[in-house]
């Protein structure tokens, strides 16, 4: 054995032999004030949510409730008083739109399509400002948020369902068609938000001012408004 | 087109908002100026024993603060309310709900009016998880009564005979059936009931909470006792919805604080607390809270009251919650009754104030009866009665302590295992029959066994290494081998704690010694904060002090 080995013996087994086991061991400067807190300067959270586009204009176009939104997100929250606190938040959005059966966009000549999509993907940052009612201690607390939302749409996609027939006109299949990149939708969205809360769970609601589609494209407008239930984790 | 259904959609949902704002309006506590004319007879009103104790504290029964709320006034405030939730006869207060309260500030004889909350908020008793039933009863049931030493008690006849205990909590379900507690009910000794929530004397529905309380105060398991107050008085208080309401919750605490005041209770035991619901760890001064300043009210009237510390030790709040926090109160903290230290959810001092908490501890494991059968049980909320239950025996051995709340704190602080040794997790420790009347039976203890005294220690090196913010202490210690003393499955426990030069305690660890630790001198490292100037250990009911030289 060499002695390497043997001092590393030594240390090790000599170590056991004289160390007590700490069972409990606290340090009163954790008692300093927290600044980070559900009600305290600042306050972090990530949020998950769903919701489902409403009937608006052009109703005919859509299905509802079978257009929904899923989305998860990052905000931040500043205390300015007891009452009132502002903070920011990005996001990323999945808005699915579930079409009628007739053609809309693009106008392809397809035959037997059985379902139709609009679905779109948004990074998106949020500017809000909370009301808090009530007495409360280092939690959430009830609370109306207002905010103004805008983003970037990173995706489009117009989808199509066929059925694949064969001569008789029997079903044999489907066939799902994705179209993206057709220069028809705006870059950007814009709109207003809002929730009313208890502690980590809201109903949030999002109002788009913005159009989906250019203008050029003379394209009818798909619902704006969606409300829906937000999970703070 | 487009622009003015989107307008009205706007509008529409803007106004949804702010429209389910009022949902959120609160109550309102009205302060009144004063009681009016009352016929008030101090004789029909409080009980013997709480006449007896106002003497003794030096207080006039007759005061005008001791009166109730003025009739006349309540019926003038219930027409501008929706519902009246109670008065204090203490602060000359009452909570209602109201939608007029611009009317009620009018009224002449309303001092102020405070908007204080809304509904909905949470507070729940102090219990840590559901019950399991069943096993190891046997050795729980016989420790949690045990590690206090009840034999002692016990053989001198001393069982809380003659203390009235009024008892606050979520409900006390099937406490009038359940056999475990079938004594109490049998000899008269479950005198007063009420139910503030529900304003009537049925508590035996709603929670078990209570019940499981009672049972760890003055139940039965067979022939075992599972508390040690089984010859005491209750009184039996439901004060807490087991659902959301903290502020009235705390409202009916203090009223029935007062209701414990007028029906003479010695002790107030309450396993309730209040956390960040309502407050944050700044508040916990021991003043901020209704229920604090309620607890403060009963010890001026000459009421012991005692108090979990919480259960919030593993979550993101930690410290006790209130009204644990008044320094008037005795708290509570929670002992793991398998390795003989504080149970890891047990809250932790000191109050925002500097307030030394916990008081002392009891098991946190307890087997406990909860109206339908036995099991075990954890919770701060089951060292509190078990303390209480102590506390009773401690005034009827002597009867000068039922009306002293703090001359009875400081023996009990005295009785206890750890004493003068404190920390903010054990607080004084375990409290001891032996120790509390100076008198151990053949076989038991008093104080530390005669070899702990023997504990030595001594420092041999100090150092702070460079750059860290802690100090290596390096010490030659003896400790005498006791580990035959302790109940089965506990090891020895040598406790410390760390001090700066202005006294203030830094740091505090325990440390579980192996068997071969003990009996022969052993070299222990220590880190500390380096600002430590001295430390205080405590071995086996000896304690020594070290001082450190600064760096």
């Amino acid at each position: 054995m060499s002695k390497t080995r043997i001092l590393l013996f030594i240390l090790f087994f000599g170590g056991i032999a004289r160390a007590q086991e700490v069972v409990l061991n606290n340090t009163l400067s954790d008692t300093t004030q927290k600044k980070q807190g559900p009600n305290l300067k600042v306050f972090r959270q990530v949020w998950v949510q769903t919701s489902f586009f409403t009937p608006y204009e052009n109703n005919s176009l859509q299905k509802f409730p079978a257009s929904y939104h899923v989305g998860f997100g990052y905000r931040v929250k500043y205390k300015l008083n007891k009452t009132f606190s502002w903070g920011w938040g990005l996001s990323y959005q999945y808005n699915h739109h579930r079409l009628n059966s007739f053609l809309i966009f693009p106008s392809y000549n397809l035959r037997n399509v059985t379902k139709q999509k609009f679905l779109q993907r948004q990074l998106a940052g949020e500017l809000y400002y909370r009301t808090n009612f009530g007495k409360r201690g280092n939690i959430i607390g009830r609370f109306v948020d207002v905010g103004i939302a805008g983003g970037w749409n990173i995706g489009n996609t117009f989808r199509y369902v066929l059925d694949e027939k064969d001569r008789q006109g029997n079903k044999i299949g489907e066939t799902t068609i994705n179209t993206r990149k057709t220069g028809k939708t705006l870059p950007y969205y814009y709109g207003l938000t809002g929730r009313i809360g208890i502690n980590r769970i809201a109903l949030t609601g999002e109002l788009r001012l913005s159009r989906i589609f250019k203008t050029s494209e003379n394209l009818p407008e798909l619902s704006p408004l969606r409300v829906g239930l937000q999970l703070a984790i | 087109m487009r622009g003015f259904t989107g307008l009205r959609v706007i509008i529409a949902f803007f106004l949804l908002l702010f429209s389910v704002a009022p949902l959120f309006a609160g109550g309102y506590l009205v302060y009144l100026k004063d009681k009016g004319r009352q016929n008030f007879e101090p004789k029909n009103f409080f009980h013997p024993n709480s006449l007896q104790k106002k003497a003794v504290v030096g207080l006039n029964p007759a005061d005008v603060q001791e009166w109730p709320v003025n009739a006349g006034y309540l019926q003038s405030l219930s027409a501008y309310s929706d519902s009246v939730i109670g008065e204090s006869r203490w602060l000359n207060a009452v909570l209602l709900y109201s939608s007029d309260s611009s009317g009620i500030a009018k009224l002449s004889f309303v001092k102020s009016i405070e908007r204080i909350s809304g509904k909905g908020l949470d507070a729940e008793p102090a219990e840590k998880n559901g019950i399991s039933a069943d096993i190891e009863n046997l050795w729980l049931a016989k420790l949690q009564t045990g590690v206090m030493e009840d034999s002692v008690f016990h053989a001198k006849g001393i069982n809380g005979k003659g203390i009235r205990i009024a008892v606050f909590d979520a409900g006390f379900r099937n406490a009038n059936q359940f056999e475990g507690l079938s004594h109490l009910f049998r000899n008269g000794q479950v005198e007063q009931s009420i139910d503030f929530p529900a304003r009537n004397k049925n508590v035996y529905n709603n929670h078990f909470h209570g019940t499981a309380v009672l049972t760890c105060m003055a139940g039965r398991w067979g022939d075992e006792n599972t508390g040690l107050a089984t010859g005491a008085t209750f009184l039996l208080a439901r004060t807490e919805y087991s659902g959301r309401e903290p502020l009235r919750e705390e409202f009916f605490w203090l009223m029935g604080a007062e209701w414990a005041d007028q029906h003479g209770a010695d002790i107030i035991s309450s396993s309730l607390g209040y956390a960040q619901q309502r407050y944050f760890y700044r508040d916990m001064d021991g003043k901020k809270s209704i229920v604090s300043k309620a607890a403060g009210y009963a010890v001026r009237h000459g009421i012991t009251v005692v108090n979990s510390a919480g259960n919030e030790g593993t979550n993101n709040w930690k410290y006790l919650i209130t009204p644990a926090d008044n320094d008037s109160v005795i708290a509570v903290g929670g002992l793991d009754p398998e390795s003989g230290f504080v149970i890891n959810f047990s809250s932790l001092g000191p109050g925002s104030a500097g307030q030394l908490k916990p008081n002392v501890i009891a098991a946190g494991k307890v087997f406990a009866g909860k109206g339908n059968g036995w099991g075990v049980i954890h919770g701060t909320s089951f060292s509190c009665p078990l303390v209480s239950g102590f506390i009773a025996c401690m005034m009827s051995h002597d009867t000068l302590l039922k009306h002293r709340p703090m001359r009875l704190m400081q023996r009990l602080h005295e009785s206890a295992h750890l004493f003068p040794y404190f920390d903010y997790a054990h607080g004084y420790g375990i409290p001891k029959a032996s120790r509390f009347l100076q008198d151990p039976l053949p076989g038991q203890e008093l104080h530390a066994a005669p070899e702990a005294s023997n504990f030595r220690i001594s420092i041999r090196n100090n150092e702070s290494p460079t750059g860290s913010s802690m100090r290596r202490i390096t010490t030659e210690v003896f400790l005498p081998n006791l580990k035959k003393s302790l109940p089965a499955g506990w090891f020895p426990l040598l406790y410390l704690s760390a001090y700066d030069e202005r006294g203030r305690m830094l740091n505090y660890q325990v440390c579980r010694l192996a068997e071969d630790e003990t009996g022969k001198e052993t070299e222990m490292v220590f880190k500390v904060p380096d600002e430590t100037n001295s430390i205080r250990f405590h071995y086996q009911g000896t304690t020594l002090n070290k001082s450190i030289t600064a760096r």
